[in-house]
């Protein structure tokens, strides 16, 4: 068989050389279509990773996030369950952290104390608030509120399994549990992540 | 010769053959077919190789197109379009690889500051480079449990002798060149703070009829100030054994009753009919171990004390025993610590005054420590923290207080029995043995004393008072 179509479709020695319209009309056809191919799978190649990129822009921010607040949280004395206008609840929580000097050292852990609140804005719900009152005159921190997260979708905090809000003495809470969620959108899509941690008050006392 | 020649020499030979003229004719046709048979096979195998010439290696050269070019163009399309994920992916690489070695340092620094307490308890700090105002260590390529290297560790102990040392620990871990991910702990040392209950029983507490126990912050002035008042006189045991906490009837604790580790605190706490517990029935987290009292060395040897008249100390001292005669007065003028190894004695209407801004630690080596209903330990600050009764490890004596007015103070005692009759009002805190609370007693536990520490200079291990990230070196 293969002799007998190569006989056939062998070109005789006084045939021109060169492409015929239909071999560039065929390439073009094929080419046309593995382009198109590559394209669909370039496109659907950079959904997926622009997807996943937003995914990891999510988690990074919410890793900054919650590393902010665990630093604070493992500087901390104690949770309290009121300060000023702030309650402890499931989705704010104030810390006594030990009030510090000029080169950022701890003054006195057993009597000088600034307070850290952490809250979702009662305006803006979808902003995590870090508020500090600081010991007037003593400590080197400076009272402030400023935002530190955006789109955030949930700020959800317990301890040994018990929010925050349900904890009958606060004396006992050692260690926090942190739960944030987070949304963004990213091509018409929104993408909801969730990252929680642990963290020991390591300046509470056993 | 050829295989033509071969076929026409045999029909010459046949033509020329004797034998009949049919015979031979009919021969040389055979051979005849033979011959063509064997051309058109011949034509064939040409036709075959020829064609399997124009599809060989050979062909191939001759023939034009543009399959490579096309390819290599496709190619290097795909490797511009990749540029940017593989960017993105370095960057998501290296902000991964920052935050897992950030991590990494950060646990080297908290394992220094572990490391330099485990010296200072169980080692050799003095092997350390340095001296007692500052010995620093290091650790060099520090190994996983792999064999991989995570980093380095440097470690300060500032005052390592003190009874406050400052640690400072440095996890270094080295990132990309000569870059290096560095975090540095802070860590502020002290003794054991005991003082965290009303009253703690290791073997167990017997509560009486009518007993109220409750707290109060001295801080905050008062026990009668406005909302001074709370309900944090948690009393606890070690034990896990049956009705090692035991409430009488009518007795009123405002605070939670805590039995031992793994224990069961309905069948460890029992309370008789009326009693109550404002707090929470609870079982401890983790074993309590209370450090045993060593008495500060040194001290002057003072002989066996007796006072039947009116007296000052103003010195510390090891006393053989310690006995105040009826109607006696002695006064506490300056920080003093009264080590007495055997016993201590007040006698009927005998005072101990301890003036404000002095403070007394009578530490009991063994004997007894007894007051007589009439006699008065008169804590004249009125804060608990000014008078501190400790029991060493040989102390395994009573400790029976019963005054006809406000004690202000705090006993530890780890191996004693402590008895407290004291209807005026007990201000302070109890850790002992075995406690028993008499009838109409009354506890008001003193939160500043959560701040009271047994120092390592007096046998308590060293622990973390302070921790901080430090962030600038």
């Amino acid at each position: 068989m293969t002799s007998k179509k190569s006989r056939k479709f062998r070109p005789r020695k006084d045939q021109p050389k060169g492409i015929t319209l239909i071999e560039v009309l065929v390439t073009v056809t094929i080419v046309s279509f593995m382009i198109l191919a590559m394209l669909s799978l370039y496109v659907a190649g950079q959904r997926y990773f622009m997807n996943g990129s937003a995914r990891s822009d999510v988690l990074r921010d919410n890793r900054h996030v919650l590393n902010y607040i665990s630093r604070d949280v493992k500087e901390a004395i104690q949770v309290v369950p009121a300060w000023d206008v702030y309650a402890t609840s499931s989705d704010c929580i104030i810390l006594q952290v030990p009030s510090l000097d000029s080169n950022g050292l701890i003054i006195d852990i057993d009597s000088q104390f600034d307070y850290i609140v952490y809250r979702l804005n009662s305006e803006y719900p979808n902003r995590l608030e870090r508020v500090i009152d600081a010991n007037d005159g003593v400590s080197n921190r400076e009272d402030s509120s400023r935002t530190i997260a955006t789109r955030v979708n949930s700020f959800q905090l317990s301890s040994g399994g018990i929010e925050l809000s349900g904890v009958a003495d606060f004396s006992q809470v050692a260690c926090v549990d942190i739960v944030l969620i987070t949304t963004q959108n990213q091509m018409g899509r929104t993408f909801q992540e969730t990252l929680r941690t642990g963290v020991k008050l390591r300046n509470k006392a056993d | 010769m050829n295989l033509s020649s071969s076929f026409q020499q045999r029909r010459k030979e046949i033509f020329l053959s004797p034998g009949a003229r049919d015979e031979r004719f009919a021969e040389i046709k055979k051979v005849s077919i033979m011959d063509k048979t064997r051309s058109n096979d011949v034509k064939r195998k040409s036709v075959i190789s020829r064609n399997l010439k124009s599809d060989g290696v050979e062909g191939r050269h001759k023939e034009q197109g543009f399959v490579l070019i096309v390819g290599m163009v496709v190619m290097a399309i795909l490797l511009l379009l990749a540029i940017p994920f593989l960017y993105q992916l370095s960057f998501e690489n290296r902000l991964t690889d920052k935050s897992y070695k950030s991590s990494a340092a950060m646990s080297l620094a908290e394992a220094g500051v572990d490391r330099a307490i485990w010296e200072l308890n169980y080692g050799d700090i003095s092997s350390w480079t340095g001296d007692d105002t500052l010995r620093t260590m290091g650790i060099s390529s520090f190994q996983a449990a792999g064999g991989n290297v995570i980093g380095d560790v440097g470690i300060k102990v500032v005052d390592p002798t003190a009874d406050h040392p400052i640690v400072e620990s440095r996890g270094t871990v080295s990132y990309v060149g000569p870059k290096e991910v560095v975090r540095t702990v802070r860590s502020e040392l002290g003794g054991f703070p005991p003082f965290k209950f009303a009253a703690f029983g290791d073997d167990g507490i017997t509560i009486d009829q009518q007993v109220e126990i409750d707290s109060y912050d001295s801080r905050n002035g008062d026990y009668d100030n406005p909302g001074n008042m709370g309900s944090e006189g948690d009393i606890g045991t070690n034990s896990g054994d049956f009705s090692a906490i035991y409430m009488d009837n009518s007795s009123d604790l405002a605070g939670d009753a805590v039995s031992g580790y793994e224990s069961d605190p309905e069948s460890v706490i029992i309370t008789a009919p009326g009693a109550n517990i404002d707090g929470e029935k609870r079982a401890l987290p983790v074993p309590i171990e209370f450090p045993q009292i060593t008495p500060p060395a040194g001290l002057m040897g003072m002989g066996d004390y007796s006072m039947s008249g009116t007296d000052s100390i103003f010195m510390s001292g090891q006393y053989g025993s310690f006995t105040m005669e009826a109607n006696s007065v002695v006064t506490i003028e300056d920080d003093v610590i009264l080590y007495i190894t055997g016993d201590f004695y007040m006698d009927q209407n005998s005072r101990l005054d301890i003036a404000d801004g002095a403070s007394l630690q009578i530490i009991m080596g063994s004997g007894s420590f007894e007051m007589d209903q009439t006699s008065t330990m008169n804590n004249l600050s009125q804060d608990p923290t000014k008078f501190v009764l400790f029991g060493t490890e040989s102390f395994t004596g009573d400790i029976y207080i019963d005054q006809n007015s406000e004690f202000y103070g705090a006993i530890y005692a780890p191996n004693a029995l402590v008895e407290l009759d004291q209807a005026d009002g007990f201000f302070g805190a109890v850790i002992a043995n075995d406690i028993l609370f008499d009838q109409f007693t009354v506890l008001h536990y003193d939160k500043a004393l959560e701040d009271l520490e047994i120092l390592p200079s007096m046998g308590s291990l060293y622990e973390v008072k302070s921790w901080q990230i430090k962030v600038s070196d």
